[in-house]
């Protein structure tokens, strides 16, 4: 008997293939955070034979955000697939937006070369942390690919995070520097700041 | 000896669970071990194989944390692991895995932090063995093997993890 949870992925591949479409566009999706939101823009997304590349989709305070890489279908246009979620957007009053993007996926592959790490930062919340922080790495050449903050603690008493995750520029490895610029850093903002380079190790 | 090939996903024999070794001193065993060795040395920064890994369905695997990029100042060294049983778990910590079965993916991984484990060593022999940060995520990396689980079965949450608390001692 065939376990119908591990059904045979191979089959799959050969099913969708991106390379027949060549068209991208980046879909961004907001609204007031409720259940649903992702199931039915994804069903428009299925049923319009769009492929969902790399994509992005949280919760960020009361609503619910999605950005998403799109491969489009060779007749559909960014603008009919804006049409297709019309009603979508009037039923759930969500902000819609579909940006068609230049280029192919090629430009992220010299990146994997490069080395990477995750920032974390926890302090008290004040004016300017995020920038001063992403000011920095800007300035040292790294490349941010993630970053996430949220608020944590009480009203009276707000603590920030933040976890970036960052990548050198090329295929270098990240600046000696990064660490005790960052020891400055965590001086001037009285927060604490964690640089963990990622183990590139393979298991 | 021979290098094998490292099955990847969605390979279904990476998700079975693994037999016991039951004989130690069966030159194919042995045989085995070898290729596993060899298989490990030959791949740049490889610190452990499974044997489900190279499609041999059996509890045993090996380990070196040397060949890391950056080795951990501590570790034990080559180890030829056979039936291994993790007898207590202390402490968590948040780590970036890569697997070789699931190539160009690396994903946060919550492991205990320290671990005491049970197994045989290449000629039969009970050995226990206390693993610490680097050579306890890599053991429980690969125990997972044995039972078909792979380290994406255990991502973590970004939004609930990532902020280890720096090591006040």
């Amino acid at each position: 008997m065939r376990d119908p949870v591990f059904f045979d992925l191979t089959e799959l591949r050969s099913f969708v293939h991106p390379h027949a479409m060549n068209q991208r566009a980046l879909l961004t999706v907001a609204g007031r955070d409720r259940p649903g939101i992702v199931a039915r823009t994804t069903q428009v997304l299925f049923e319009t034979g769009c492929n969902i590349a790399d994509s992005s989709m949280t919760q960020l305070g009361g609503a619910f955000t999605v950005m998403l890489v799109l491969h489009l279908p060779p007749a559909l246009s960014c603008a009919a697939l804006a049409a297709r979620l019309q009603p979508l957007v009037d039923a759930m009053r969500l902000t819609v937006h579909v940006h068609p993007l230049e280029g192919d996926m090629a430009a992220n592959s010299s990146a994997n070369r490069a080395q990477k790490a995750t920032l974390s930062l926890l302090g008290a919340d004040q004016p300017g942390i995020v920038f001063r922080t992403t000011q920095l790495l800007a300035e040292m050449g790294c490349n941010i690919t993630d970053l996430y903050t949220r608020v944590l603690g009480s009203a009276e008493r707000p603590v920030y995070s933040m976890v970036i995750e960052v990548e050198s520029s090329d295929s270098s490895e990240l600046p000696p520097e990064l660490h005790p610029r960052l020891a400055q850093l965590e001086k001037q903002l009285n927060v604490e700041i964690n640089l963990r380079i990622a183990d590139s190790s393979l298991m | 000896m021979a290098i094998l090939e490292i099955l990847t996903y969605p390979e279904p024999r990476l998700r079975a669970q693994a037999e016991p070794v039951d004989r130690f001193d069966r030159p194919e065993l042995q045989q085995r071990v070898d290729d596993l060795l060899q298989t490990m040395a030959a791949l740049p920064a490889c610190v452990g194989v499974a044997a489900p890994q190279v499609g041999y369905p059996y509890r045993l695997l090996v380990i070196q944390c040397q060949n890391s990029r950056k080795p951990p100042l501590e570790h034990p060294g080559l180890l030829v692991v056979g039936n291994p049983e993790i007898l207590s778990w202390s402490g968590t910590e948040v780590g970036r895995e890569g697997c070789l079965s699931l190539p160009d993916y690396t994903g946060n991984v919550l492991r205990a932090q320290t671990i005491q484990v049970a197994f045989q060593d290449r000629d039969g022999q009970p050995r226990q063995l206390t693993l610490q940060g680097f050579a306890a995520r890599v053991m429980q990396h690969e125990i997972d093997h044995l039972n078909g689980t792979l380290f994406t079965d255990r991502i973590v949450s970004r939004k609930t993890d990532l902020f280890p608390r720096k090591q006040r001692q």
